[in-house]
């Protein structure tokens, strides 16, 4: 009977695929729903991996939860910095069990740069923020005169990137974070620092005041085994001048909060779509059947029992639900991977592509739920069909 | 086969959850012998096809059994029914009852395809009867290509495809020209004098010359039972 299964579906193809579609909807709802949800918490993830630090320190000119946000979430860096003596200032607070300092430039949209960017300069030595992250992507250290882009940075490795009238050469491609880190680039103290006299000297930076090697934008501390956090923020903020100490953690907090009510909406939408269009589904099969009465009579007056009869009606649900799910999953794959920095720009939040593994899980459980509600739903108007009387049916001509 | 029905009677209601109802057959005994051409006649609403159906294994009877070779046919579970059915028992009905996504060649095997027989022979046979009634190029057609008679004649080659034991046929002439009216009659009654059991529902008045047994049909009741 698999030819007949087939056959009815070929034979009807508008019908046939407006329950494609149907289904294509509900899996669409399902593994999207899905893979913005995941991409979403992955994000939240990589993101706690990138700061790695309990406490950062930035000039107090910067409104820094603001300026942290806008780095970490959008790529963009605020024009503030601070001397080195101030870093020193900070390194004696006690508790401190790591310290390390970043310096960040901005390119300009000018003919002394290929493109406009950020760049970010990190200590090596003292790093325990950035490593971790470029070992994934890079063996070895960095040269002087390197630089690792972001993997939105739209130039390829072994090509050069001009920034302020100096060529350098990419190194490497960081792996994504689906955080403002991933349109940003990396280098070491010496490469910024060079690249900070070099702006200097085209006059494009009036806000660096004296010695590049002087000037520092942020201090990421990690605080000593049983200290508490609380307290290092307290006695930078009361003893160092001119500079502003924040906990890591509330600006976690805060994106796992509007994650949290961003998860809630998309979850509730998810159910609601998914439930109208199932309910539509079903309807859909009812209608279905109703034509189809004539014909399954045909079927019964030919010697097929109810069982065999309702058997091809969850089989015909069953194929038309398999097509509708793979499509749907492809469909999402391909829409959420297109739209990523759509979908991350509207709802401010870090997105990045969850693994493979997971994205095969949420492809699987779309699969499963999608082969169980097609059939589901043509269950009712099935038994209904195989219940009728084929003399009836026959009887009302 | 002999098939026999005792006391059977089978009533409608004019509209659901309503108690006006009428009686399409009321308490009526019937035997249809094998190798006889059975003809019933009657008005339309007469309740002809209803009989047909409760005769055929495909309508339970309110009251009353039908037997088939001393088996009680609605005493068997559905899926013993349809087997039984398939196997045996062929119906051809009033309407159009074929699978439109199938060519006239696989409608004519559609019986078989259900009762599971993969009998080689059946080719020919399928070809010898599309051939007998006129219809060998329409092999391929579909059921919306085809005209009421073509699609008559392809239900008829499907109901007779197996050579079932039992053959019932509601208006198999209806959208017939005379001369193959006249040609499937005379089939039918070669078929029956076989050794088949052939039920001929009609209003066909020429088909009164072919009947071995008549039986007239008013108001739900067979009023001569016998006359031939």
């Amino acid at each position: 009977m698999r030819d007949l299964v087939f056959r009815n579906l070929r034979g009807r193809p508008g019908k046939t695929g407006a329950l494609v579609l149907l289904v294509t909807f509900l899996s669409l709802t399902l593994c999207g729903g899905g893979l913005v949800l995941s991409s979403l918490r992955a994000g939240l993830n990589s993101l706690e991996n990138r700061l790695g630090a309990d406490v950062i320190v930035m000039p107090s000119k910067a409104a820094l939860k603001t300026d942290l946000d806008t780095l970490f979430l959008q790529g963009t860096i605020g024009p503030y910095y601070m001397n080195m003596s101030t870093v020193n200032k900070i390194g004696r607070t006690e508790g401190i069990g790591r310290m390390t300092t970043q310096v960040f430039l901005s390119s300009m949209r000018a003919s002394c740069c290929s493109i406009p960017i950020q760049v970010i300069g990190f200590d090596p030595e003292t790093d325990f923020t950035v490593q971790s992250w470029l070992a994934q992507s890079r063996q070895g250290t960095l040269k002087d005169g390197e630089l690792l882009v972001g993997t939105k940075v739209n130039v390829n490795v072994g090509e050069s990137i001009k920034l302020y009238n100096v060529s350098c050469p990419v190194a490497g491609r960081l792996a994504p974070t689906g955080t403002g880190l991933d349109t940003a680039v990396y280098c070491n103290l010496n490469t910024i620092r060079s690249l900070m006299a070099a702006a200097g000297a085209l006059g494009g930076y009036s806000y660096i005041n004296g010695d590049p090697a002087e000037t520092i934008s942020a201090v990421y501390i990690k605080a000593a085994d049983g200290v508490n956090v609380d307290d290092i923020v307290n006695s930078i903020n009361i003893h160092v001048r001119k500079v502003q100490a924040v906990r890591t953690r509330s600006m976690v907090t805060g994106v796992a909060d509007s994650l949290g009510g961003v998860s809630r909406t998309v979850t509730v939408l998810m159910v609601v779509i998914w439930l109208l269009i199932w309910v539509i589904l079903l309807v859909a099969f009812a209608l279905l059947a109703g034509e189809r009465k004539r014909e399954f009579a045909a079927l019964r007056v030919c010697g097929m029992s109810r069982a065999r009869l309702s058997g091809l009606v969850f089989a015909e649900a069953f194929c038309v639900s398999a097509a509708g799910a793979v499509l749907g999953i492809l469909l999402s794959l391909v829409l959420v991977r297109s739209f990523s920095s759509l979908i991350e720009g509207a709802l401010g939040l870090p997105f990045l592509l969850p693994s493979s593994g997971t994205v095969a899980a949420l492809a699987t459980v779309s699969m499963l739920v999608c082969l169980l509600a097609g059939p589901i739903a043509s269950a009712v108007s099935a038994r209904k069909l195989s219940r009728v009387d084929t003399g009836l049916i026959l009887r009302e001509g | 086969m002999d098939l026999k029905a005792q006391n059977i009677s089978k009533r409608f209601y004019r509209k659901a959850g309503e108690s006006n109802y009428f009686y399409a057959v009321r308490e009526t005994d019937l035997e249809l012998p094998s190798g006889a051409l059975s003809v019933l006649m009657g008005r339309s609403g007469s309740g002809k096809t209803t009989l047909l159906s409760m005769l055929s294994g495909l309508l339970s009877p309110d009251t009353g059994t039908v037997t088939a070779d001393g088996r009680d046919l609605y005493s068997m579970d559905d899926r013993k029914l349809s087997a039984f059915r398939a196997a045996r028992i062929s119906v051809m009905p009033q309407g159009r009852a074929v699978l439109d996504t199938l060519s006239a060649w696989e409608n004519v095997f559609l019986n078989a395809r259900i009762a599971g027989v993969r009998d080689e022979s059946l080719v020919p046979r399928a070809l010898e009867l599309m051939e007998r009634f006129g219809i060998p190029d329409l092999k391929e057609a579909l059921p919306k290509e085809l005209s009421g008679g073509e699609l008559r004649r392809v239900m008829l080659c499907r109901s007779l495809l197996l050579s079932p034991e039992v053959l019932m046929c509601d208006e198999p002439t209806g959208d017939l020209d005379d001369q193959n009216t006249a040609l499937v009659l005379d089939s039918l009654r070669d078929y029956a004098h076989q050794g088949h059991t052939v039920l001929l529902v009609t209003h066909e008045a020429d088909a009164v010359s072919y009947a071995d047994r008549l039986l007239q049909m008013d108001a739900g009741r067979i009023s001569t039972p016998d006359p031939v």
